[in-house]
């Protein structure tokens, strides 16, 4: 028997060859090669390996329990710790030693924008790195996405590695009165340090359709203390 | 409390009342009667004044919409129904919308196009003329690539398929999109159910033009079984649609010019997308959801 219809029958469980629906491949290529996906197959009841008749198993060994169980029903809420719940518990409403901070819907109001938080009640405030289009020609422009290793990334040559900006999302109302302020308090933050790293002027991206702002440059603990201190 | 609209208007469309109950919807199957006359509306008005909203929003208070009926022809209001602001108010996203209408379109096409290779040609063997003497090209065969009616080398091969799943989080923002921008044209409308009093198609059909309803209209309800009367005046009108919440998809909203949903399917709805707003969940990991109540 060839390799490939012997591991193909090892992984079948024995009550679909029997039941001959099997299908291989065939000169056409018009049947698919293994039952794995069907309904039929993905159903079955699963057996363990100790009860696989012997002809299924690895050189006819088959390996044997050694030691047994016992079930109990108590200790449930260690278990329950454990396991993935999909539900968000709600946070209180008091800042957190960890140094997260309740939105403040009373002071949010004042302002002509708001920026929510996301479902885990944090900032919508992340990292990225982009990727740059170098300059082709126009009939070698497809070749960009074609050829993985000429796609560069942005380099910033002072600070000796990749350029790195910072987005914020899910903003609602009027995004270039954010931008305003934004670009107003991130230049006075970077006055007050000395850091080279920082230039300026602070230059951000304004996407309406997306709602989201981008600014080139880390400057994402500075963007958090500009929503702390708007109530977001 | 209601701050948006001002008691006035509610008394020009409601009877007073002394007693405010909520809304406890009545699933009566409607009997095939077409001489019934019985007016559907209950004697006591407003059915509803306020909604329980599940996750209220920070910033944005609840929006309001005005409860109507089809039970009869006259556009008499019933109630207000609140709706939650992360659906009903979202900036709308016109990426998102695209996305969606494009994967709708396109995750059902197969492109069917087969160019047979050369060994599946008959008669290759044959030399056409010999290969020196005639004055013409030189040919292996008749059916080369370069011939008419000849073989294709690299042309398409067999069915191939459009399927992909758009994700989840874009799809729900598709959703909450079209629906805020549905209700902010003043396309949509709330109804307490779709009991009517006849099964005549042309009662509903005069009802949507005296209320300017437009051409086209997508009823939908929590589930798939639907009284007779609608189901008959929709089979018989061209551009009515009925369709329960689990059909419910951004190219069906944006294609009917109104949007007609009810109390049931409203609560449906909102449930289910703010649970999906406002949970985590990885589908590997997680067991497939309850079966959905009636």
């Amino acid at each position: 028997m060839s390799l490939v219809l012997r591991n193909i029958i090892r992984r079948c469980p024995w009550t679909i060859i029997n039941k001959g629906s099997l299908r291989f491949w065939s000169s056409n290529g018009q049947f698919p090669s293994h039952p794995m996906g069907t309904e039929e197959y993905e159903n079955q009841p699963r057996k363990s390996i100790t009860e696989l008749p012997d002809e299924l198993t690895e050189h006819g060994i088959k390996p044997k329990f050694i030691s047994g169980y016992e079930t109990t029903k108590d200790g449930w809420e260690w278990v329950d710790n454990i396991l993935f719940k999909s539900k968000i518990p709600e946070p209180p409403n008091h800042p957190t030693p960890s140094g997260w901070i309740p939105p403040n819907p009373i002071l949010a109001r004042q302002w002509p924008y708001f920026v929510d938080r996301d479902r885990f009640h944090s900032y919508a405030l992340y990292v990225r790195i982009l990727p740059v289009m170098l300059e082709y020609w126009l009939h070698e422009q497809h070749r960009y996405y074609l050829n993985i290793f000429r796609r560069r990334v942005e380099y910033d040559i002072y600070a000796q590695r990749t350029r790195r900006f910072s987005l914020l999302e899910l903003i609602s109302g009027d995004i270039w009165a954010l931008d305003h302020d934004l670009k107003n308090y991130l230049t006075k933050r970077v006055e007050l340090t000395n850091d080279k790293s920082k230039e300026l002027p602070i230059l951000s991206q304004v996407d309406e359709i997306k709602r989201h702002i981008l600014i080139d440059g880390e400057y994402e603990e500075w963007v958090a203390d500009f929503l702390k201190e708007k109530g977001f | 409390m209601i701050k948006s609209l001002s008691l006035t208007k509610i008394f020009r469309y409601c009877a007073i009342v002394r007693s405010i109950r909520y809304f406890e919807s009545s699933s009566q199957s409607s009997t095939f009667s077409p001489e019934s006359s019985t007016n559907s509306i209950p004697q006591q008005l407003p059915l509803i004044v306020s909604r329980q909203l599940e996750y209220p929003h920070i910033r944005y208070p609840s929006l309001q919409a005005w409860l109507e009926t089809l039970g009869q022809k006259r556009d008499e209001k019933l109630g207000i129904v609140d709706l939650h602001p992360s659906i009903w108010q979202t900036s709308p996203r016109l990426d998102i919308l695209y996305e969606n209408i494009e994967w709708q379109k396109t995750y059902k096409t197969i492109d069917w196009a087969y160019t047979p290779p050369h060994h599946e040609y008959p008669n290759m063997r044959a030399k056409p003329w010999p290969q020196k003497g005639t004055g013409r090209a030189r040919h292996k065969s008749r059916y080369g690539p370069q011939w008419k009616g000849g073989y294709k080398v690299n042309g398409p091969k067999g069915p191939t398929s459009f399927f992909y799943v758009l994700p989840k989080e874009k799809r729900i923002e598709g959703l909450c999109t079209a629906l805020t921008v549905k209700l902010h044209q003043n396309d949509v409308h709330f109804v307490d159910s779709f009991d009517l009093p006849t099964h005549q198609p042309t009662y509903l059909q005069e009802l949507s033009e005296d209320r300017f309803w437009g051409p086209s209209i997508l009823f939908v309800d929590d589930t798939d079984i639907m009284p007779h009367n609608i189901m008959f005046a929709c089979a018989k009108t061209e551009g009515f649609t009925l369709m329960p919440v689990y059909g419910l998809n951004v190219y069906s909203i944006l294609k009917h010019t109104t949007l007609v949903l009810t109390i049931r399917a409203l609560n449906k709805i909102e449930k289910k997308l703010l649970h999906a707003l406002h949970s985590y969940d990885t589908q590997k990991d997680q067991p497939p959801p309850p079966p959905d109540e009636p």
